[in-house]
């Protein structure tokens, strides 16, 4: 039994021109121990997806519409407020994109991850300022009784992203959903964070949903990956498999556009997945077909007119394509 | 340099430049001390010996020096009217306007901070509507109108309050009682500025990433809008408040004077029917002084609300 299985998820947002999808028809699973990569372009619904598994988009704007999402056997889509609540945080968290703005620039870094303690009913003072002192250690947060007092905007975007992880380890939770966990970091310290979540996966038997831009992080680091396009995902299946022999002409373009994956030299720009002609379509544009036919230097008639299912290319390889793939 | 050299390099030229103005205006009006004080039928010859006593028959520049000179060395004159120390008689009617001005403040926050951010929290619902309508109608509404149709509906028709007077002395009850209708109707102005205010400060702040980060820590809906909005969302209404105190002591003389209240606003007000200039240019440049701190205290508030600011 997977530790999250998310069925057919869709997400909507209002829009001026009415509801629209960001997530469409979404399903993936996450087993415990396992990372799962989420990849896609910029605007391909990947942050949306995870806001919806952890019950946070925000509901003046948008709600999630279908689909169930199983947390351990119970579908957080039926789950009460008060439950969900209980759950997130402490079996369920996250590591936003910005750490800078993911802070509260009112708060000590210390207060900021202590309260995870207090709302979930742990309130002895003294206990939580060690247990944050422990994971400011576990994150190799250097010098932790100075970070502890210090505010968001006075330490480095290293640090602040650090004290975003320790944040989510509060309580070791089932399942940790990292949205782009590395983006504000450079190199060294990307490989650092990189490592510790991959040892906590191993040591503590976390599921991760890893998302990222970054193909060379998504090689190194997932057992599994799953790329998104348009709301959809369009390609899964085990890494080392989808990256040898991809099979949607999106997930070709994506690996296609970062040529020298091996070779990246330390202190290299990561590579921007933006080479394939075109960009994503807004969510505001309603299609029949595949939302990428557009782009596609293999689309044919049908594409157009009927978003092609998921079919099985490998042993738990799928794509959603009708183009056969190379000969 | 030190938080109170810095007042002080900014509140004295201030200050300065608030009396000059006045000393200005108030011999702009028309109208003679010495006639306002022996009465329409004194004799010429009484009308020079008074004017020459205050020092009237002087030119105007040379009054003007005179007057920093004193004002400077903290010799402000005698009233014309009771011939006792100005700045003491302000003194002395000084707390009743702070306790009218202080209550406004009350009412403000008490009303349109909770207002502000239940219509944000309830975004699109009736309550939300509700406090919009209420807020058009207060803006949009003259404040001295507003003020007779409180004492009319409250005082005249309901007698649920008194109509005039500042209360017993002594008697805390009785003086809040007749506090309450004179504040609501100085507060009246600025409910609906900052109930608005409030409510687009904590729109704004609901959308930020940290409020996300609060709700993914498990916290209750309670502490994140709290905690970590309104605390965010505190940091404009702080200054705008901070101004308002201002214009409250403004406000205070019309409202002052209409419900027959003793204070600085009442005093202000006969000072300048009797042309008495000591005791209006004394009760204004404490006004001005009161003013100068006030925003000064609320730059200091800021400053310690925003970790982001050292003070
Ligand atoms: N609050 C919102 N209101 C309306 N549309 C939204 C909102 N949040 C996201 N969207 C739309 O949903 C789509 C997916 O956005 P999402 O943030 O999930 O992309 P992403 O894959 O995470 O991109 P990135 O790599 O830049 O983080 C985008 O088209 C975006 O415009
Ligand atoms: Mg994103």
């Amino acid at each position: 039994m997977a530790l999250l299985d998310v069925r057919n998820l869709v997400t909507e947002f209002t829009t001026p021109a009415g509801p629209r999808r960001a997530v469409n028809d979404v399903s993936f699973a996450v087993q415990r121990g396992e990372i799962l990569g989420l990849v896609g372009e910029s605007g391909s619904g990947k942050s949306v997806t995870a806001l919806s598994v952890m019950g946070l988009v925000d509901n003046q704007v948008g709600r999630v519409t279908g689909g169930n999402i199983l947390f351990d056997n119970t579908d957080l889509t039926a789950l009460p407020a008060a439950a969900l609540r209980a759950l997130r945080g402490k079996r369920l968290s996250m590591i936003f994109q910005e750490p800078l703005s993911a802070l509260n620039p009112c708060y000590t870094i210390g207060d900021q991850i202590s309260e995870a303690f207090v709302a979930h009913g742990d309130s002895d003072t003294r206990k939580n300022h060690q247990r944050v002192l422990e994971l400011l250690r576990l994150v190799h947060i250097p010098d932790p009784e100075g970070v502890l007092r210090r505010y968001p905007h006075e330490i480095s975007g290293g640090m602040r992203q650090r004290a975003m992880i320790a944040m989510a380890l509060a309580y070791t939770p089932d399942l940790l959903i990292a949205d782009e966990p590395t983006t504000a970091l450079d190199v060294t310290i990307q490989a650092q964070v990189l490592n510790l979540i991959d040892r906590l996966r191993r040591e503590l038997g976390l599921g991760v949903l890893l998302i990222t831009h970054d193909i060379g992080i998504v090689a190194q680091y997932t057992d599994r990956v799953a790329v998104m396009y348009g709301g959809r995902i369009v390609e899964t299946g085990p890494t080392a498999q989808v990256f040898a022999t991809p099979k949607h002409p999106y997930t070709i373009g994506l690996l296609g556009s970062v040529p020298r994956l091996r070779h990246r030299k330390p202190g290299e720009k990561r590579t921007r997945l933006q080479e394939i002609p075109g960009s994503v379509p807004s969510i505001a544009q309603v299609t029949q077909g595949c939302r990428f036919a557009g782009r596609c230097s293999h689309s044919m008639p049908q594409c157009e007119q009927q978003m092609p299912p998921m079919r099985e290319r490998g042993p738990g390889h799928d794509a959603a394509c009708y183009w056969e793939g190379p000969a | 340099m030190g938080l109170l050299t810095r007042f002080i390099f900014q509140a004295v030229p201030t200050l300065i430049g608030a009396v000059t103005i006045l000393f200005l205006l108030l011999r702009m009006i028309p109208g003679d001390p010495a006639q306002a004080m022996l009465g329409a039928d004194a004799t010429a010859v009484d009308l020079a010996r008074m004017r020459h006593e205050l020092g009237l028959d002087q030119p105007i520049w040379v009054q003007y020096g005179l007057y920093l000179r004193d004002f400077l060395t903290g010799n402000w004159g005698n009233s014309i009217v009771s011939k006792t120390p100005a700045l003491d008689r302000v003194l002395e009617a000084l707390p009743d306007t702070l306790m009218l001005c202080g209550m406004a403040i009350v009412i403000i926050i008490g009303i349109s901070l909770p207002a502000g951010v239940l219509s944000a929290v309830r975004r699109d619902s009736w309550v939300d509507y509700g406090v919009s309508v209420a807020v058009f109608l207060l803006m949009s509404m003259p404040q001295f109108w507003l003020g007779l149709l409180l004492l009319l509906v409250l005082s005249y028709w309901l007698d649920w309050f008194p109509i005039f007077g500042t209360g017993d002395a002594g008697d805390p009850l009785s003086i809040l009682h007749h506090l309450v209708l004179p504040a609501l109707t100085l507060a009246a102005g600025f409910l609906g500025l900052v109930t608005r205010l409030t409510r687009s400060s904590m729109l704004e702040v609901l959308g930020r990433e940290y409020v996300r980060t609060a709700r993914a820590k498990g916290l209750r809906e309670g502490v994140v809008i709290v905690k970590h909005a309104l605390r965010n969302a505190l940091l404009p209404v702080v200054t705008v408040i901070g101004l308002t105190m201002g214009q409250l002591l403004g406000g205070a003389v019309i409202v002052e004077v209409v419900f027959a209240r003793a204070g600085v606003g009442t005093m202000i007000w006969d000072a300048i029917l009797q042309r008495d200039y000591p005791q209006v240019q004394a009760a204004v440049a404490v006004f001005a002084a009161l003013f100068i701190t006030t925003n000064f205290l609320t730059d200091l508030l800021y400053g310690l609300l925003n970790p982001r600011i050292k003070i």
